[in-house]
This record gives C-alpha cells, sequence and structure tokens, in this order.
C-alpha cells in the first residue's frame, strides 16, 4: 500500500485544456487559461511584429492576442464560429492565443506525458512540452512560456 | 498694473508709506528675493567662508541676479536664514518638475543649483494629463485617434483639387490645395501600420486631417467620432523609444492614440529636403481630379 500511495503521489493527475489547430491538438495546462472567448474584433496595432494580430477590450483592460497558426508555422485560415481567443496568464503578462478551436479538458498522469520526439521543424518543436496519447489521438502539449523569447514577452509588454 | 508700479517703487520714483512701500518692495522683488527677511541681509554683512557649491554661476545670469541668490544661499545657519534656504532648496528642486524648460527666470528663482540643467523635454504631452477631446478616424479599417485641440482641420477632400507627386515616398499621397494653402497628404496606413500592406490611392483619400498647423495632412476613408476621453480610459505606452507618437491606446474604442507632435516630427525627419512648393505639371500629374 505504501509503495503504491507514494507512486500516486508522484505520479501527478494534471488538468490540460486543449484546443485545435489545422487538425491537430494541442493542450496547454488549465492552470495557465484564464478564460476562452468568442473571437472578437482584434484592433491592430502600429508596429507590431507578424505574430501579433492586435489588442482586445476585455472587461476595460487590454489584452494583446497572438496569431497561433502564425507561431506554429501553420497556414492562416478564416475566422468560423468555432474561433475562440484563449485568454492565457504566463509567469509575466496576460495574453490571448487565436485557436480554431477548444475541444475539452482533459485529465493526463504525469506518467502519460512522453517526451518530445525529435522531428519537425526546429522552431516549433521548442514550444513543446510533451506529447500524449488519448482516445487514439495525439495530444501535444504546450509549454506557454517558451512560446515566444524572452524578448519577444516584453516587447508585448509595449502594446 | 501691479507690474507697472514696481520698477518705480525699486527706484524710489513714488513716495509712499513706509510700511506699504516695504510690502510693495517684498512683492515686486525677484522671486529669489522675495520674502527675504532683513535679518538675512544682515546675517550675510558678516564675514563668513562661503559655503561650498555657491561659487559657481552662469555666465547668463546678470550681476545682481547673482549677488540676489548668493545672499541667500551664503547666509550663515540661524534660524531665519535656515528658513529661507529651506524655501530656496525646495523651489530648486520643485521648478524642473513642473516646469518644462528651464529659462533664465527659473534660474533666479531656484537659485544657483538650477543653473547647469539642460532643458527638459516631457515624455507626454500637457493634454494628456487631463480628459481630453478626441477625433478618430479611419483607413482600411484601422481605426487611430488624435486629440483635437492638436489639430489643425479636417478637411472634406473631395471638395479640392489633388495632386499626386512623383519620386516621393509610398507613403506621400501628394499635395492638396486647401484655401490656398498646399497640404502634405499622408497615406495613414502606410505610414503608421506599414506591415498591414495597406495602399491608399489619392482617389480613396475622403478626408483629410491636418496635424497641428502644419501642412501634414492625414489622409482616411472616413471620421468616425468625436468624443471626450477619460485619461484614465487610455493606455499609455510606457517606453515609446520605438514609434514615439503611437503615445497609447483608447481602451474603449480600441484604436491608436496619435500623439500629433512626434509625428509632426517624425515626418519632418522622414523629409530632409523640402517637397517642391509648385507642382511641374499639374495636368499631368493629376491623378485625383
Amino acid at each position: 500500500m505504501s509503495t503504491q500511495a507514494v507512486k500516486g503521489a508522484e505520479d501527478a493527475i494534471l488538468q490540460w485544456v486543449t484546443f485545435r489547430l489545422d487538425n491537430e491538438t494541442y493542450g496547454i495546462n488549465v492552470m495557465q487559461v484564464r478564460e476562452v472567448l468568442r473571437y472578437t474584433e482584434i484592433a491592430p496595432v502600429p508596429g507590431a511584429p507578424p505574430y501579433v494580430l492586435g489588442i482586445i477590450n476585455l472587461r476595460g483592460n487590454v489584452v494583446t492576442v497572438i496569431d497561433t497558426r502564425l507561431r506554429f508555422g501553420l497556414m492562416s485560415t478564416d475566422v468560423t464560429d468555432h474561433t475562440r481567443i484563449i485568454v492565457i496568464e504566463t509567469e509575466n503578462q496576460v495574453v490571448g492565443i487565436l485557436v480554431d478551436a477548444v475541444a475539452e479538458v482533459v485529465y493526463l498522469r504525469q506518467s502519460e506525458i512522453e517526451s518530445t520526439p525529435n522531428v519537425g521543424n526546429e522552431e516549433t518543436a521548442k514550444f513543446i512540452q510533451g506529447v500524449c496519447h488519448k482516445n487514439d489521438e495525439l495530444l501535444i502539449l504546450i509549454d506557454l512560456e517558451k512560446l515566444m523569447t524572452e524578448e519577444e514577452w516584453a516587447e508585448l509588454e509595449d502594446f | 498694473m501691479a507690474g507697472e508700479q514696481a520698477p518705480k517703487n525699486r527706484k524710489g520714483h513714488v513716495k509712499r508709506n513706509p510700511l506699504v512701500q516695504s510690502y510693495l518692495d517684498d512683492l515686486f522683488l525677484p522671486a529669489g528675493e522675495a520674502g527675504k527677511p532683513k535679518a538675512v541681509e544682515e546675517a550675510v554683512n558678516t564675514p563668513k567662508a562661503p559655503p561650498s557649491g555657491t561659487t559657481e554661476t552662469a555666465g547668463s545670469v546678470s550681476r545682481e541676479q547673482q549677488s540676489s541668490t548668493k545672499e541667500v544661499t551664503e547666509a550663515p545657519s540661524q534660524s531665519p536664514v535656515e528658513r529661507v534656504s529651506a524655501v530656496t532648496e525646495h523651489m530648486a528642486e520643485a521648478a524642473p518638475v513642473e516646469v518644462p524648460v528651464a529659462t533664465e527666470v527659473d534660474v533666479v528663482q531656484a537659485g544657483n543649483t538650477l543653473i547647469t540643467q539642460t532643458p527638459e523635454v516631457r515624455a507626454f504631452p500637457e493634454w494628456s494629463e487631463y480628459d481630453f477631446d478626441s477625433l478618430i478616424f479611419e483607413a482600411f479599417g484601422i481605426r487611430l485617434a488624435a486629440p483635437m485641440e492638436r489639430l489643425g482641420g479636417i478637411h472634406a477632400l473631395e471638395e479640392y483639387e489633388k495632386i499626386s507627386l512623383f519620386g516621393q515616398p509610398d507613403w506621400y499621397l501628394g499635395v492638396v490645395s486647401i484655401h490656398g494653402q498646399k497640404m502634405k497628404l499622408i497615406d495613414s496606413a502606410k505610414l503608421l501600420m506599414p506591415e498591414r500592406g495597406y495602399k491608399m490611392t489619392l482617389e480613396e483619400a475622403k478626408f483629410g486631417v491636418q496635424l497641428n498647423k502644419t501642412d501634414w495632412c492625414l489622409a482616411c476613408h472616413s471620421l468616425k467620432d468625436s468624443i471626450m476621453i477619460p485619461n484614465a480610459q487610455v493606455q499609455w505606452r510606457k517606453k515609446r523609444e520605438q514609434r514615439p507618437w503611437f503615445i497609447g491606446t483608447l481602451i474603449e474604442y480600441m484604436c491608436s492614440l496619435i500623439d500629433v507632435e512626434r509625428l509632426v516630427e517624425y515626418l519632418d525627419s522622414l523629409t530632409p529636403h523640402p517637397l517642391p512648393k509648385e507642382p511641374a505639371n499639374s495636368d499631368e500629374t493629376d491623378k485625383g481630379a
């Protein structure tokens, strides 16, 4: 019993919010998600880098929205009824990420998460924290802190 | 009126009751001397080594002004003198905060310590400290705002002849003659948000927003609103090293607020050579007519 209890304590269960981008399912730690919004008008910002779509007014606060598709090296697509803005809170600030759709919240044991296979674009691979097979589907877990460099996070504060 | 009496009093042209005279003298003395008790003058006359930092005086300050500041700063540390010194030091600290550019008068008021200061430039313009009227206009769906008090005019461009010029930057649409003044028409979206890839044509320019009293005019597709913006409803930019003309965001309207002075400076910096005053041949170059 004691060995199993120790194992259970070590193998923590984490909740992940999953979203879809171009036929792939991604997950982000639920603790970093503030809220999920329907698509709303995104106002452009002068001099913003390409991966910044613009800003939105979130109850009187200005939130910068990131073009997640562009960041992940995917082609841009039209906004649909399923398009969502996930407002996330990183160590530095609050930003929105534009995704094709939000799917569900899944529970994953730490032991279920596999390390990232060394394939694909090096640029986008650095965002990937790990992968997990869930319901016959590959779930790609994102490390939001690595979504941008420190300089890029700092640049976002200036909008 | 009071200003006219002061010299007369100081020169002794008008004879008055000594009490009134003393009161008026106090009023009209330079600020560095104002309110100085007689004890100070007496104390100055007693020989004492001057405190460090009071010997250097800028050449621009007159001899009379120098002596007046010296009288105060060199006074021995007796109670009335301490009070005066404290006031002088306080003024020296307060002046640069309240006054954006240090003038000679400011130097005299503040004492010797201010003389070596260079002129200061406000990080934010004065209008940004209060609620302000703002014009919101739009080009290619991009909404921009500018404080009304910094605009020289808003012109419906369809009423005027527009002339395009060759060999100009892509953000420069052309010239429009408004009430005899030749305004330089700017493609707002191209200049302010080139990363968006929009390009306005001279025909598309419906309105011109004149920047201050300059001949720079921001072209736009439509005017959206003119509204009073509470100061707290703006997210002011903390760092403005890049795009200093972009001063903040109107939170409710989600549009970029323009610092007109900085934008004019930016435009002037982009055009080291003045544009030709008269277009070479208006018939050939006029695409908008």
